[in-house]
Order: C-alpha cells, then structure tokens, then sequence
C-alpha cells in the first residue's frame, strides 16, 4: 500500500465528510466524480477509511476488555466440557486421521507379520469423557484432551509431569502408558503398563494386559506376549492369538 | 410461528443496527451473553481460558468489521449470536491448525469468515491499533468520542473546556500524529 504522500487538513476533511455521509447527493457525485480522475484522491479516501476503523476497532477492544472484567466479577467460576458433541467431531476427524495414517503406513510397511498384526489389532484406549474440573484433575484432563485429539506428545508432557508428584497412581500411569503406545514408544509403554497387567485387582488390568500383549507383540516378543493377550479378556484376542501360534 | 420468526428477524435488524451505532448497551449485552459459549467450546478443544478470551474477543471484533462492512446482512432465520459462535469456532480452528495442534480441522463453510479487508489492509489496521495505544490520553480520549461514541463536536469541545473550533483542529492534529506514526514518518 503505497502511504508516501501527505494529506492536509483540508483534505482529512472532506474525505472523513464523505466516508461519514455528511455531504448531500450532489456533493457526493462531484467527490466520486473527483476520485475516478485522481487515482491517488482514491487512495487517500481508502487509507482514511482504514485509519479510521483501525481508530474504532482501538477503542472497540478497549471496551471489550472493560466488558470481560465485569464477566469475570458477576460469574467468578468458569464454565466448560459443555459441547462434548463438538469435541466428538474433533475426536471423529483425529480417529479419520489416525486411520488414514495407519493405512499408509500398513502400506509402506515392510513384511513384518507381527507389526502388521499389531497395527490391524491396536486401537489406543479411546480416553475416559472428562468434565473440566480444577487442581491437578484439571491439569489431568487437559492432558486428557490433547490425547483424544492425537497431541500424544504434549500429552505424555503434561501427564509425566504430574506423575512426579503422584507416582503410584494408577489411572495416571495407565494413561500415560497408552500416549507412549499411540506414540509409538513401545518399551515405555511396557514399563507403564506391566505394573498395571501384574495385578487383577488394579483398575484397567484388563485392558493393561491387552495392550502389553500387543505393545510385547509390536517388538516381536511373542511369547511374552501371548500370556497377556490372554488374560484380557478381549472378544478378538483369541482370534489374534491364533494368527500367532 | 410465522409472527414469531418474523419478530425475531426484526429484533435482529434492530440489534445489528444498535452494533453498527456503537451502542454500548447492544455491544456489552452480544458480548457478555455469548462469552461463555466460546469458553465452553475453547476450553473443551485444548485451550486455556486465556486463549479462550483472545479468540472470543477477536472473533468479536471480526463481527462487528463485518456488519460495519455490510458483509454481514441481517437475514430471515439467521442470528448475530451464531454468526459470532461461528466464527470463533472458525478462528480457533485455525490456530489449533497453524500451532500444529491438530492436522485436521472439520470440514465447514469458511465463507461467512471472509474478512472484509485484504492483508495489506489488515496490517494497516493492525498497525492503527498498535499505535493507538501509544497516543497521549487526550488525544485517544478525542478520538474515541468522535470516531468510537459518535458525539458532535461541540459535545467533545464542552467536555475539554475547549471552542468548538480548537477541538476540531486538536481532533485533525491527533489524526495526522497518529497516520505518521502507522505509515513511519516519525
């Protein structure tokens, strides 16, 4: 946008006349008549229309920032979590691309048998549905959100953080464990999921002891993985296991 | 139902004129009564309340450039409070994808989005806005009486104590201070 001229006072005026419509009819003809003919007239009237609603746009956030003030004092608690449908169409375009993903990569895959089989079996744990709460189950759930949409990175991030203070809980560790499997981090994921799979009576053993078989099954230790595929109780590990022996 | 579509559709002409006029009341009510909307659907797609605030806010904005722009036309059946839902969405959307947040943004019709400047002008808007805050208060108190709450100049010049002449010329004075700053010529 070339700027380099000046424009007088005289000028300011009549232009901000005509941009605010306080010219009648006939005026108005003879200024546009004016600016058909005087290319940099043209200009001039453009650049003052942008000044001035960058003047208004100025004062405009500056009010905004008075409104969210008094948001904030009349409802001090933050809402959220409420549009899980729009967050489910989220989900659903990360799992289309989770697919996508996993279909090229079936493609370009060298013939491993055992990877194959991982890939066409391994479905991360979809995550648990969270309502946005505070203190660290917020910081869980966020950390939660940016494992459903596929952030797995991010998520192990934020959830190995919190695990330093709460080692031994065991929903942290499950989930952790299942970002380092969609992630890819097969001996991780090991580690993080065995302690869960040795255990019955620990929350997610089942599901534990599935995706340790298959995480086991993914660096081609068969043998250490089958007696986990087993004790999960999936409907298709039989099936699986099958294809193994 | 067919009165009652037609009285909204005309309360919807009249709250996009109030915006258009800078109505305070019209722009507090649109922007307090939908915040929490955005927040909800920010904060349920990785954002902060922050975030959530900055996108509402420039959302907001786009709104209102664009009724002023006459890109957005009060329509039969169509309502301010989901054009500005739509658009934050949009918005959001669009950072989580240029912060690499997300690969795949769901497909929707980005045409209502298209803003009412091109690039350029939107830098020179930008810069304006930048600038602005760093004009004497005076000079950012004159404009936004003028430019902002429409008021007459003889209303601006009983407000400093100043003739009605003198606040015109400080008016003009402010107004080059502040293109000389946006375009360098400082």
């Amino acid at each position: 946008m070339d700027t380099n001229y000046t424009i007088s006072t005289e000028e300011f005026e009549i232009i901000e006349q005509y941009l605010l419509s306080e010219i009648n009819a006939e005026e108005r003809l003879a200024f546009e008549n004016k600016m058909s003919e005087d290319i940099s007239l043209a200009s001039k009237v453009n650049e003052v229309k942008l000044l001035l609603t960058g003047i208004e746009t100025a004062s405009l956030k500056e009010r905004l920032d008075n409104y969210h003030i008094n948001i904030k004092k009349n409802h001090p608690l933050t809402s959220g979590g409420k549009v899980i449908s729009l967050q489910r169409k989220l989900m659903v375009a990360a799992s289309i691309a989770l697919l996508a993903a996993v279909s090229v990569w079936l493609y370009t895959l060298k013939e491993n048998k055992y990877e194959k089989l991982y890939a066409a079996y391994y479905k991360p744990d979809p995550g648990l549905m969270s309502a946005m709460g505070l203190g660290n189950n917020y910081l869980f759930n966020k950390a939660m959100l940016d494992y459903k949409t596929g952030d797995y990175k991010k998520a192990i991030d934020e959830w190995g953080r919190l695990k330093t203070g709460m080692p031994q809980n065991d929903t942290l560790n499950y989930f952790l464990g299942a970002a380092q499997q969609a992630d890819g981090n097969s001996a991780a994921a090991i580690t993080l999921l065995k302690s869960m799979a040795s255990d019955a009576a620990k929350p997610f053993y089942n599901d534990a002891c599935w995706y340790t078989g298959l995480a086991l099954l993914k660096q081609g230790n068969v043998n250490e993985a089958i007696p986990y595929l087993e004790k999960s109780g999936r409907p298709e590990s039989s099936e699986l296991i099958s294809q193994l022996k | 139902m067919q009165q009652n579509t037609r009285n909204q559709f005309i309360d919807l002409q009249i709250q996009a004129a109030a915006v258009l006029a800078n109505d305070e009341k019209a722009l507090e009510a649109l922007y307090t009564n939908n915040f929490y909307k955005t927040e909800a659907f920010v904060m349920a797609n990785s954002g902060t309340a922050e975030e959530a605030k900055d996108i509402y806010q420039e959302a907001f904005i786009a709104v209102w450039q664009n009724i002023k722009a006459g890109r957005f036309v009060p329509q039969n059946g169509s309502s301010l409070e989901a054009y500005l839902f739509q658009i934050a969405k949009y918005k959001w959307y669009d950072y989580l994808r240029a912060a690499k947040k997300i690969s795949v943004v769901p497909v929707e019709d980005s045409s209502f989005i298209e803003a009412s400047y091109n690039e350029e002008e939107e830098n020179y808007i930008e810069n304006v806005r930048h600038h602005f805050k760093n004009l004497g208060e005076p000079c950012r108190k004159v404009l936004t009486l003028f430019y902002f709450m429409k008021q007459s100049m003889s209303n601006i010049a009983a407000t400093f104590s100043w003739t009605e002449a003198t606040a015109k010329n400080n008016k003009y004075r402010c107004l080059q201070r502040l293109r000389n700053m946006v375009v360098g010529k400082q």
